[in-house]
């Protein structure tokens, strides 16, 4: 009886070796930090897919609207259809126009393509001016007013 | 590779300004003035005090470079009309079609130009002044109505993009009119109605002007033209009404 009890005392003081101790209780702290990572990746992980989400559905909206508006705008009417101005400034285009066709038809060339030339390479905000008339008619004037030999006389003249 | 690419950019814009001013500079001088060389030859025929072999040399030369200046005027002429002719925005695939055919003419043009003056080097006198007169005779039988036929082109196709821009100004003062319901819807209906006639009036013109073009029946196309221009003027003063007539609806409401 009393060996069983002496048995019992030296069982009592048995213990784990410190070292082991140590790297156990190393594992098990690692272990715990594992899942305290993985759980708040997991957050970080579902907050991204989220932002992905949400502006994708922002981009979504956005095109719809876009879209709509476009459709509207080119259903509704242009109120600017109506600008007497710019009405106006078509209708003297065309007037320009009528002077022009009436100076080429009556220019012999190589004159009257060098007329068309110039006009031509004007930008269309220049050609809109009201000053297209007179530079019209003032090519012509200049033309007029050297009395330029013409191709024809010239070789009528090298001919004779 | 980003360096190679702002090289090329630059070289790029180098090129295209230098051709701009290239084309500016041809511009300002005058290639088809010819009085100062006709003057000199008249003042060397008209000189008694030369003898027979200064006259001689002096007369050739002079009629020679005559000739080669006019046969100048003449390629920068076809030249001319070629890019003005490449330069035009056209979008329907016959028109397309007709302008090739023009400059293949055009092209033609200067071959006979660009063989002549390279044969004036071997000719005398006498084969100067016959150059010049079948220069003359080719010119006006072979080349004027083609010059006729590109003006025209030129000026229908420049009349075009004006009968777009009428189309859709009509199709916008019509969807204009039916958004406002006004008390005045008679008056807005007669005046475009008004337009709707004098619009079609002008492109029947038009077209029928286009049709006499390819026909190179020249004499037909100015009466067309200017018919048509007229018509889409007076469309025009009808859409003018038009927006009078909405502008003082605005301002009363």
């Amino acid at each position: 009886m009393e060996d069983i009890f002496k048995l019992l005392k030296t069982l009592k003081g048995i213990e784990p070796n410190k070292n082991y101790t140590a790297i156990s209780r190393q594992k098990i702290l690692d272990e715990a930090n594992k899942e305290k990572i993985l759980v708040s990746e997991d957050k970080n992980k579902f907050s991204l897919i989220g932002i992905f989400r949400s502006f994708s559905l922002a981009f979504a909206v956005f095109i719809i609207m876009f879209g709509l508006f476009l459709i509207i705008q080119n259903i509704t009417p242009k109120f600017g259809a109506l600008n007497p101005s710019v009405i106006k400034a078509e209708a003297d285009a065309i007037d320009f126009q009528i002077q022009l066709s009436k100076v080429i038809y009556n220019t012999p060339t190589p004159n009257s393509s060098k007329i068309l030339n110039s006009i031509l390479n004007k930008k269309p905000e220049q050609e809109n001016k009201s000053t297209q008339s007179t530079t019209t008619s003032s090519t012509v004037e200049s033309i007029n007013n050297i009395e330029k030999i013409t191709v024809d006389e010239a070789l009528d003249y090298i001919a004779k | 590779m980003k360096k190679a690419f702002i090289i090329v950019l630059l070289g790029a814009i180098i090129i295209l300004s230098s051709q701009n001013s290239l084309a500016q500079t041809s511009e300002t001088r005058d290639v088809c003035f010819f009085n100062e060389k006709i003057q000199k030859l008249k003042i060397v025929l008209e000189d008694k005090s030369l003898d027979e072999l200064s006259r001689y040399n002096q007369e050739f030369n002079l009629r020679k470079e005559t000739l080669e200046s006019v046969i100048d005027c003449l390629i920068y002429e076809a030249e001319n009309y070629k890019s003005i002719l490449n330069n035009l925005n056209i979008k329907k695939p016959e028109i397309l079609d007709f302008k090739q055919i023009l400059i293949k003419k055009l092209n033609e043009q200067l071959d006979y130009y660009y063989f002549r003056k390279k044969l004036i080097s071997q000719l005398n006198l006498e084969g100067i002044k016959y150059t010049a007169y079948s220069i003359k005779e080719e010119k006006n039988i072979r080349f004027l109505p083609l010059n006729s036929t590109i003006n025209n082109f030129i000026l229908w196709n420049k009349n075009d993009e004006l009968f777009e821009l009428a189309k859709n100004r009509l199709t916008e003062i019509q969807k204009t009119i039916q958004v406002l319901k006004t008390e005045n819807n008679e008056d807005f209906k007669k005046l475009t109605d008004e337009a709707i006639n004098n619009l079609n009036n002008a492109t029947q013109n038009h077209n029928q002007a286009y049709q006499a073009i390819i026909s190179w029946e020249n004499e037909r196309v100015y009466n067309l033209i200017q018919e048509s221009l007229t018509e889409l003027l007076s469309a025009y003063n009808s859409f003018f009404k038009i927006s009078q007539k909405f502008v003082s609806l605005m301002t009363i409401k």
